[in-house]
């Protein structure tokens, strides 16, 4: 098993804590005070986690096997899919399993139907929707849109690839891809329907 | 749809917009320190006080392990070091200081015992074995003695400062 003896550990969790923070945004998550329903963890308890699990040995890193900060950022995420999917159970659990009554369908919702803390399942895999937000969050920013329509519309992936498509250069197309992360986290943090 | 497919549906989806997610906003590499502390600031997270935080939660786990007789993890220990409020520094950064700290340390002991070093010293005669097959003039041979007598002048006067030094 091959360390990284350089790897400076607080950093590492800056990385991971804002890694988490735009995981949430991506699953429609709110902001940094969010817990994801059911779970009751926030970005900073997944960030956590995930590096008590490193220093204890529980999480093996091998250089063979890319970066110490791609293992760590990988497997937050597939935490945050997993407390996603168990709130999925969760609010599936606690659903009224009784059809309303016609006369009643005008009538105020009962308790059981109230809308709750839990997770909407349908709108939190989406990737129709997911585009959506996206493309809301860039409404304004012709230059961050440009960079989307290269990825999504020409299916380029390298930076340059794509700054060759938009006459740019490659540090430009990199600035763009920072300024739309934060964009689209900023947007999500206002806009976002989810607890 | 048996809960064991349900559940890899979900796994299905959630990677699939994972993946949309990287290919768009890019790997999770991308976020860099700078970047980092920019996207904690902005959602009200101060990063100095989020490492405070991380080191209260690796000083109670590295307890944990002493309470129970167990060896603290050498990475547990490099979290807590890495973690220590008001080290802001980078590890890089944090051991050039530690290297320079040394060094300066050193000159300074170094600089303290050199009073003693040179008391030690036998008695050292100038040798005015000047290499010139020429005459010298009177102003060479002035300047020469000046500096003849600068230097034994400089000798009489750190042996006194080790005296002192020594009390005697």
């Amino acid at each position: 098993m091959a360390e990284q003896p350089t790897v400076d550990l607080g950093e590492l969790a800056l990385r991971l804590t804002a890694f988490a923070r735009r995981t949430f945004a991506d699953f429609g998550l709110r902001g940094p005070d969010t817990a994801v329903a059911g779970v009751g963890l926030s970005l900073e308890d997944f960030a956590w986690r995930v590096l008590e699990e490193y220093v204890e040995g529980k999480l093996a890193h091998q250089a063979s096997r890319g970066d110490l900060f791609s293992l760590l950022a990988t497997a937050l995420r597939n935490d945050i899919i997993d407390s996603l999917r168990k709130a999925a159970h969760v609010h599936e659990e606690s659903r009224s399993s009784l059809p309303r009554e016609a006369d009643s369908i005008a009538d105020p919702p009962s308790l059981d139907e109230l809308p709750t803390a839990a997770i909407d399942v349908a709108a939190l895999l989406d990737e129709e929707r997911y585009r959506k937000r996206l493309w809301a969050s860039l409404a304004g920013e012709p230059e961050l849109a440009e960079v989307v329509k290269a990825i999504l519309d020409l299916n380029l992936t390298r930076p340059r690839e794509i700054a060759a498509a938009l006459g740019v250069s490659v540090p430009e197309v990199q600035n763009r891809k920072k300024r739309l992360r934060r964009r689209f986290i900023e947007f999500n943090l206002v806009q976002g329907k989810m607890p | 749809m048996t809960e064991h497919e349900k559940s890899d549906l979900f796994a299905t989806r959630a990677n699939r917009l994972a993946l949309l997610s990287d290919r768009i906003l890019g790997d999770p590499e991308e976020i860099d320190a700078a970047e980092a502390k920019e996207l904690l600031r902005e959602a009200d997270i101060d990063p100095e006080e989020l490492k405070a935080r991380f080191h209260r939660r690796f000083d109670t786990l590295a307890k944990a392990h002493a309470a129970q007789g167990q060896r603290v993890p050498p990475l547990l220990k490099q979290a807590l070091a890495d973690f220590r409020p008001g080290v802001s520094h980078s590890r890089t950064e944090r051991e050039l200081l530690r290297e320079a700290q040394t060094a300066v340390r050193r000159l300074l002991r170094q600089a303290k015992q050199l009073p003693q070093l040179l008391a030690k010293m036998p008695n050292l005669a100038l040798a005015a074995a000047y290499r010139s097959k020429k005459e010298l003039s009177d102003r060479d041979k002035r300047l020469l003695d000046e500096v003849g007598e600068q230097i034994a002048n400089r000798k009489k006067n750190a042996k006194r400062g080790g005296r002192l030094r020594d009390g005697t």
